[in-house]
C-alpha cells in the first residue's frame, strides 16, 4: 500500500490552522462520525438484503474448505437490531441445517439453530461475539458487525492509496476485547471500511480484511467479496457474494421458529 | 420390539403421504436434489458380561448409506431418507429403513404448516433429558456409539402448526404408538424382572390406541415459553401384567417450558406431570406410578469454542407410600425422589474442525452414572472419523445405568458424505 497521507494530512492542517477553520468538508467529520457512516453503508444498506455467500476456507497448509450459505437480513433500525437469516446449502452434512441471529448491539444476541435430522430448534449461547464463524477466519461480529459506539476513534491521517483517498481511523475497544487496536482504511468516495488491520495488546497485526471487489447493486456500494487473513495462524477465508439483492420484502415473521425449520422457497432458492 | 413394525407403513400416513408425494411432484419439476453418506462403524464391548459369555463382543458392526431425496416447490416439499443398512450383529436391522418420508406444505392462507408421514419429532428444552418430548427414542443406537440423530427414531405421524395466534400451535397426531427402542439382548444387556414371561406386548393397532401431543408456544421477552400436552403410553415397557408379560402403560402428560438467555448463557426449566393411567392410585407394584418430573439447566461458553452445560433433573413418585407398601419385602425400591445430574463439556479445535465432547449422566440416588466421550474429526468437508466411548457404572440391576453396567464399550466411525 502506498502512503502519501501523512504529506497531504499536514498541509490540511496547515491550512486549516491558518484559516481558522476547516477548509475541507469532508474533514469536519469526526472519527466517530465516519466510522458510523461506513458501518450503516457496509452492515446496514438498503431496509433489508439477500445474498448466496461462498466461503473459502485456507489453513496454513495450503488445505481449503468450502461453506456455502444463503443469507437474509432486515435491519429492525437503522444502526441498530438486526436479524439474521443464515440457510446453509454446503457441505453436505450441514446442508438445510438454518441458523438465526437477532442481533442486539445494547446486549447479547439471541441465536438459535435448527440441525433438520433431529427436527431439532434449539437457542445456543452467543456470549462471544469473537469467537469464530463457522471455523473460519471470520467471527461472528465480522458477519454482523462491531458497533461504533464500542469503540473510541481517532483520525490518524488522509492517505492516497492508488490514487483514491481514505480517512485512516484507529479504534481502540472501550472494553477489554479480543483485539487491542484496530485501524480502519475508509473511502473518502464511497464510505466504506475497505481495508482493517486488527493488532493485539503487544502491538503484533493478528488479522487483516479486505474489501477485494466492490460492485455497485441497486445503486449501493456493495462489498462483494471480502477477505480475511489471520497473519498468526496463516490462514485465510475469501467470501464472495452473489445474486445480491435489497429491499425485497423479507418479513420480520421469517424470523421465527417457523420459518428456522421450513425457509420459504423464495428465499432460498440458489 | 416387533422388527417387522420398522417396514410396516403405519396406519396409511406414510403411504398416502408418498402417494401424494408422487402426485405432485409434477409441481416441483426442475428442483429435485439428492444428497446422503456412506458410514462404517465398529464397536466393541470392553467390560465383562456374565450374560454375554459365549456371545459376539461386538456392540456395533455396520455398514450404512443414507440416501437422501428432496423436492421443493412454492407449493411445498417432498423429502425422503433411506438408510440401507449392512448389519452384522445378529438380530440387527440389516436392510432398508425409512428414517423420513414425507410431505410438507402451508395452508389456509399460510397459517397453518402440514407435515405428513414418516418423519423425525423433537421438542422440549433437555439436553439429552426429555420430559415432554414423547417421541420415540432409539436408545440402542444412542447407547452404542450412532451418531446423535440415530437417538430418534422416526414415527409415522401428521404433523400440524397453527400460526398467527397469540401463539404458536404444535399438534401431533401419531395414530398408531410407536414405543422406545431399547436393548433387547443383541447388543446390549438389560435387566429383566423375575416373573418375565416373554417380550412386551404392544397396545392393540387400534385408533384410539394412537399417541397425540400438543405443544403451545410464545417468545416472552428473551424467553421461549411453552405449554405441552401428550395422550398415549409410557414409551418403555413400565408394566407388567399378571401373565409375566410386559406392556406399556397408558400415560397422560402435561407440562411447561422455558428456554432462553440469562446471564451471558443460556437457561432452561421444564416440568410435567405424568399421570400412570393404568395405576391411578399408585398401589400396583406392577405399573409405573405417576411421577412429577423438573428439569433445571445452563449453558455457557467459558472460552473460545469450548462449552459447558449443567443440568438437575429431578422425578418425585407421586404415590410413593403406595408403591413401597405394594413391594415384596427385601425388594429393591425406587426413592421417593430421583435426581440426575448432567453435565456436557465440549470443546472444538483446529478451525472447527476437530470436536471433543464429554456428557456424564450421574445419579446419587440411583447411585448409578453413564459417560459418553466422543472426539471427532472432519479431514475434509466430505470425510469425517469419530471415535468414542460409553461406560456404565451402577450398584443395582434395577436403575436405568445399572443395569447397562458391562456394557461399557469404545467404537469408531468413519463417514463419507456426498
Amino acid at each position: 500500500m502506498k502512503r502519501s497521507g501523512n504529506a497531504l494530512a499536514l498541509i490540511v492542517a496547515s491550512a486549516a490552522l491558518l484559516a481558522g477553520v476547516s477548509l475541507v468538508g469532508a474533514a469536519e467529520k469526526s472519527a466517530e462520525e465516519i466510522m458510523k457512516e461506513a458501518h450503516l453503508n457496509l452492515y446496514y444498506a438498503a431496509t433489508d438484503g439477500r445474498a448466496q455467500v461462498d466461503m473459502e476456507l485456507t489453513d496454513k497448509r495450503g488445505k481449503t474448505r468450502k461453506r456455502s450459505f444463503i443469507m437474509l437480513r432486515l435491519d429492525v433500525e437503522d444502526g441498530g437490531a438486526q436479524k439474521y437469516f443464515t440457510y446453509f446449502t454446503a457441505p453436505g452434512d450441514v446442508r438445510r441445517t438454518s441458523f438465526m441471529v437477532w442481533k442486539n448491539p445494547d446486549a447479547d444476541d439471541s441465536r438459535w439453530i435448527y440441525i433438520p435430522a433431529l427436527d431439532l430448534v434449539r437457542r445456543i449461547s452467543a456470549k462471544d461475539k469473537g469467537s469464530s464463524f463457522v471455523g473460519s477466519d471470520f467471527t461472528y461480529e465480522d458477519v454482523s458487525g462491531r458497533h461504533w459506539t464500542d469503540d473510541n476513534h481517532k483520525l490518524l491521517r488522509n492517505e492516497t492509496v492508488e490514487g483514491r483517498d481514505f480517512y485512516v481511523i484507529e479504534s481502540v475497544p472501550k472494553q477489554k476485547d479480543s483485539f487491542a487496536k484496530k485501524i480502519t482504511w475508509v473511502s473518502v468516495d464511497r464510505i466504506l471500511p475497505e481495508r482493517e488491520e486488527y493488532y493485539d495488546k503487544k502491538g503484533e497485526l493478528v488479522r487483516v480484511f479486505k474489501a477485494e471487489k466492490i460492485e455497485e447493486i441497486d445503486g449501493i456500494q456493495t462489498v462483494t467479496v471480502r477477505s480475511m487473513e489471520n497473519k498468526k495462524k496463516k490462514s485465510s477465508t475469501t467470501v464472495s457474494f452473489s445474486k445480491v439483492e435489497y429491499d425485497v420484502g423479507v418479513g420480520d415473521d421469517l424470523f421465527t421458529e417457523r420459518y428456522l425449520k421450513a425457509p420459504p422457497k423464495k428465499y432460498i432458492a440458489e | 420390539m416387533n422388527p417387522k413394525r420398522r417396514y410396516s407403513l403405519g396406519p396409511g400416513i406414510f403411504g398416502a403421504a408418498l402417494f401424494f408425494a408422487f402426485a405432485v411432484t409434477g409441481a416441483f419439476a426442475g428442483e429435485v436434489e439428492w444428497h446422503g453418506f456412506v458410514e462404517g462403524a465398529v464397536g466393541v464391548r470392553t467390560a465383562e458380561d456374565a450374560a454375554f459369555d459365549g456371545m459376539q463382543d461386538y456392540t456395533l458392526e455396520e455398514t450404512r448409506t443414507q440416501l437422501r431425496l428432496g423436492a421443493y416447490g412454492e407449493q411445498g416439499e417432498v423429502f425422503l431418507r433411506l438408510d440401507i443398512l449392512d448389519d452384522q450383529i445378529s438380530g440387527g436391522g440389516t436392510g432398508l429403513e425409512v428414517r423420513d418420508g414425507y410431505l410438507k406444505f402451508s395452508t389456509f392462507g399460510d397459517h397453518v404448516d402440514v407435515k405428513m408421514g414418516r418423519q423425525a419429532l423433537t421438542w422440549g428444552t433437555g439436553d439429552l433429558i426429555f420430559i415432554n418430548d414423547l417421541f420415540p427414542k432409539d436408545w440402542v443406537s444412542f447407547f452404542v456409539g450412532r451418531e446423535d440423530q440415530y437417538l430418534k427414531a422416526p414415527a409415522d405421524a401428521v404433523r400440524l402448526g397453527f400460526f398467527g395466534l397469540p401463539f404458536d400451535v404444535d399438534l401431533v397426531l401419531m395414530p398408531e404408538f410407536t414405543p422406545d427402542r431399547i436393548p433387547t439382548g443383541e447388543r446390549l444387556s438389560f435387566y429383566t424382572p423375575p416373573g418375565t414371561a416373554g417380550p412386551p406386548g404392544m397396545p392393540a393397532n387400534v385408533l384410539e390406541n394412537g399417541e397425540t401431543a400438543i405443544r403451545l408456544s410464545r417468545y416472552v421477552g428473551n424467553f421461549t415459553a411453552s405449554l405441552y400436552g401428550y395422550r398415549g403410553f409410557f414409551k418403555t415397557p413400565a408394566g407388567m401384567g399378571t401373565d409375566g408379560i410386559p406392556f406399556y402403560p397408558k400415560l397422560s402428560v402435561a407440562g411447561a417450558s422455558l428456554r432462553g438467555g440469562l446471564a451471558g448463557g443460556v437457561a432452561w426449566l421444564e416440568g410435567g406431570y405424568y399421570d400412570s393411567r393404568d395405576d391411578p392410585d399408585g398401589d400396583d407394584p406392577m405399573v409405573a406410578n405417576s411421577s412429577g418430573r423438573f428439569l433445571a439447566g445452563f449453558e455457557r461458553q467459558v472460552a473460545t469454542d469450548f462449552n459447558v452445560s449443567l443440568q438437575w433433573y429431578g422425578e418425585w413418585m407421586v404415590d410413593h407410600d403406595s408403591y413401597a407398601a405394594g413391594l415384596p419385602a427385601g425388594a429393591w425400591a425406587a426413592d421417593e425422589l430421583r435426581q440426575i445430574v448432567t453435565m456436557r463439556l465440549e470443546k472444538m479445535m483446529n478451525y472447527q474442525t476437530v470436536r471433543l465432547s464429554l456428557f456424564t449422566f450421574y445419579s446419587p440416588t440411583d447411585e448409578d452414572m453413564h459417560a459418553r466421550a466422543l472426539a471427532s474429526y472432519k479431514v475434509t468437508d466430505d470425510v469425517e472419523v469419530a471415535a468414542g466411548a460409553n461406560v456404565f457404572e451402577g450398584n443395582s440391576n434395577q436403575t436405568l445405568f445399572g443395569q447397562l453396567d458391562g456394557n461399557d464399550n469404545v467404537f469408531t466411525r468413519v463417514r463419507y458424505t456426498f
